[in-house]
């Protein structure tokens, strides 16, 4: 929850705390649930319908490392992982991980053995060496659903390679799970994770309205049920509350921010252990994150669900991830973003654990300044391992950036 | 052994007729490439171009490879190359094709290669897909359309050399050529046109070579610069068998296929286990443990580029694999430069101490 103290931010949505409850029950089952249900780890770009459609109980790492980073452990997991002989250039969400698992220490009580581990590079490469170690050292099977990057739009082969996987992946989680897939009940998860998908947008473009009702820091704590829970009806009801409260602040005329006077697109995943901090930094300077790329990804690809063809609509919504397309894609997204936002300037955060993300972000302010005239700030950081943040100099060039605008 | 230079074989190319492909580490398709009118000459950097004129691109955390050669295909010559081709190796190299295609935008065309990361038959039906796409590309570029009779000669040629990596490779012990001779040979794959690699590999002398000390395993990208071999020797320890990216984990198995394109798949997804593939841990260890074994070798000296994620992650289980197996282990990060720092130099010499 991103804390007010200073009268800059207006109160937390309320659904906050309500979404807080249901990552905390699914953190709650997963303490007791070996030996309950099967377990499947999911990498968080990764195909999980097949997976809900069996009734694994369903876990994500990624969500686990940026709840820890949240909680200000990343820095401190960090360590562990590297006194374990990982190196300090090697994705701090994964280093987090590690730690967490050589210390054997959790915020969330007790982590989950996996019976299976489905990993996809969509989001990036890194994922698939992280995901392959925490198989070796748990001894369970991985299973990779492996989606070629899309430099341009996605080949037919491309589709096909990807759905083949699925194809694969069903006998193997079937054996596992000691059930057989039922495509009926494959098409309501589809449904519900469309449904999710669109909910989500919806609920991103709210921010569209001046002032914006909703900043990027909300949607970054709020995205949580999307990366781990989606296709739950649960989140069908939570997403509608969402939508329900932002569209009451719409009709009040409040804004996230309480004094909106630049609109900014955050580009790259957050700062997690600076949530707080930044929202209000920038809530200070007048500036409110309008939206972000990053909680865009979790809900752009839901258009290409097919309920006439799951597995076809399945293999298209995870090749399309933002992640796994070009820098020009990138570009193109973001400059349709200035456009529908009304925003004022572009934070991009070079991310140093993040490279699929931060490579191309020099080239890609300079061509927003060139064609839209749009100025940029590039922030070096990283998303989980405080240790690579620097107070002074972030709030200086911050400073700037806001001077920038005018 | 005389192996000619880069810049002489590029101008005997030109001479010749064929046009050049610059490729990027490092599975790609040397068959194909060849039977469309295209000379390969990889880039593995190089070491001594200026890494921070390619910071206008890429951030400093980024692999100097890529930094490296960035700048280098920018400052040669527009005639020199006539196209670049950039597997899709890991995430690094996936920005610089990227960044390439959509902002730098060369004269040249930007071509890529999708490697997939399994050995499954979906993984086998993509790789002849993606290398029928690359040949589309290749023939708009070149203009050529190879019969089959072309494909097989190509394939059959490529075979050859590929065998001949496998058998020096595996019997370093009878050449009689120092460590960084046997590298050098190795790494004129990298440029050298086909026959001539295999008329200068059918030629190294044999014999038993005068190397002292314990022998060693050397793991990693590449090894840059070749002096490295002749300071390993002069510490006093030796090279007795490789994990590098650019010399053993490029030796595939061969196959006979009716179908080109088949034949080039399996054999690119044949290669041995790797860290840029995603390996599973023990798959590759296993392997690794094996061929420590064959070779007698005593210890590993994995001496790689900084920032590379496909490797790091592998380092602290490689290591204790090692280790629990009795093999002394030292894992070097460098920068990719021409000279080799002392610091690294004096770390590689307690090393060989330990290993004596």
């Amino acid at each position: 929850m991103i804390k007010n103290e200073d009268g800059l931010l207006s109160p937390p949505l309320l659904a906050t705390a309500r979404m807080g409850e249901l990552l905390a029950q699914q953190y709650l089952e997963g303490n007791t649930v070996n030996g309950v249900k099967k377990v499947a780890w999911f990498s968080s770009g990764a195909p999980i319908e097949i997976l809900q459609a069996l009734d694994f109980f369903l876990y994500t790492p990624d969500n686990h490392a940026a709840l820890c980073g949240a909680r200000k452990m990343g820095a401190e997991f960090s360590e562990i992982a590297e006194d374990h002989g990982y190196s300090r250039d090697i994705c701090s969400y994964a280093r987090t991980d590690f730690g967490s698992y050589f210390a054997g220490r959790t915020p969330v009580g007790k982590i989950p053995r996996p019976d299976l581990i489905v990993v996809s590079n969509n989001i990036c490469q890194t994922i698939l060496h992280w995901y392959q170690a925490m198989g070796a050292y748990l001894n369970a099977p991985v299973f990779v659903v492996d989606t070629p990057f899309l430099y341009e739009d996605a080949k037919e082969h491309q589709i096909e390679f990807v759905k083949m996987q699925l194809e694969e992946l069903i006998p193997i989680a079937e054996k596992i799970s000691g059930k057989k897939l039922s495509y009926q009940r494959l098409k309501e998860v589809i449904r519900l994770g469309k449904e999710c998908g669109d909910l989500w947008m919806e609920i991103l473009h709210r921010a569209s309205t001046k002032p914006a009702p909703i900043s990027g820091f909300d949607a970054f704590v709020l995205m949580g049920p999307i990366v781990a829970l989606r296709g739950e009806p649960s989140t069908v009801s939570f997403f509608n509350d969402v939508l329900k409260e932002v569209d009451q602040r719409i009709a009040n005329g409040i804004g996230a921010v309480k004094n909106e006077k630049h609109r900014i697109l955050w580009d790259n995943l957050p700062i997690w252990y600076r949530l707080s901090w930044m929202s209000k930094k920038l809530a200070s300077l007048g500036i409110v994150v309008a939206i972000s790329n990053y909680t865009y990804m979790w809900g752009e690809p839901a258009q290409y669900y097919d309920l006439d063809r799951p597995i076809e609509g399945i293999a298209k919504v995870y090749l399309h991830t933002i992640l796994n397309r070009s820098t020009g894609y990138k570009l193109d997204l973001m400059k349709r973003m200035v456009a529908k936002f009304s925003l004022d300037g572009v934070l991009l955060h070079s991310d140093r654990s993040c490279k699929p993300y931060s490579l191309g972000q020099f080239d890609q302010a300079t061509a927003l300044l060139d064609e839209l005239k749009i100025p940029s700030l590039i922030l070096e950081a990283d998303h989980n391992d405080s240790r690579i943040f620097s107070e002074e100099q972030v709030s200086s060039r911050l400073q700037a950036f806001a001077e920038m605008m005018g | 052994m005389e192996i000619p230079t880069r810049a002489t074989i590029i101008k005997q190319v030109k001479k010749s007729g064929l046009k050049i492909a610059a490729v990027l580490p490092f599975h790609y398709p040397r068959a194909l490439l060849r039977v469309y009118g295209f000379h390969p000459m990889e880039i593995w950097g190089p070491p001594h171009v200026d890494h921070l004129d390619g910071l206008q691109h890429f951030p400093e955390y980024t692999c100097k490879i890529v930094q490296n050669a960035t700048r280098f295909l920018l400052d040669l010559p527009t005639a020199t190359i006539d196209c670049i081709l950039i597997p899709h190796t890991c995430d690094s190299l996936q920005g610089m094709a990227s960044v390439l295609k959509d902002f730098i935008k060369p004269d040249q065309p930007i071509l890529t290669i999708y490697h997939p990361r399994g050995r499954r038959e979906s993984d086998l039906l993509f790789m002849e897909k993606e290398l029928k796409c690359l040949a589309k590309n290749l023939e708009a570029v070149s203009g050529k359309m190879p019969t089959n009779e072309e494909f097989s000669a190509a394939i059959e040629l490529e075979d050859e050399a590929t065998g001949l990596l496998a058998e020096i490779s595996q019997h370093r012990a009878t050449y009689d050529v120092s460590d960084r001779e046997f590298y050098t040979l190795l790494r004129s794959r990298e440029y050298l046109p086909t026959e001539q690699f295999i008329q200068v590999a059918n030629n190294v002398p044999k014999g038993i070579p005068e190397l002292k000390g314990p022998g060693l395993m050397i793991s990693g990208i590449v090894p840059e610069p070749l002096e490295l071999f002749d300071r390993i020797n002069d510490l006093g320890a030796h090279v007795v068998i490789d994990d590098l990216a650019c010399c053993s984990r490029r030796i595939y198995k061969t196959f006979k296929e009716a179908d080109p394109f088949k034949r080039m798949a399996k054999q690119l997804i044949s290669m041995p286990p790797d860290t840029t593939v995603s390996t599973p841990y023990r798959e590759r260890f296993d392997y690794l443990t094996q061929q420590m074994q064959k070779s007698h070798a005593r210890g590993v000296l994995v001496y790689n580029v900084k920032f590379c994620e496909p490797e790091l992650f592998y380092i602290p289980m490689f290591e204790q694999t090692m280790k629990d197996a009795g093999w002394p282990f030292l894992f070097i990060e460098t920068e990719l430069s021409p000279e080799i720092p002392q610091q690294v130099l004096n770390r590689i010499n307690s090393f060989v101490e330990v290993l004596s």
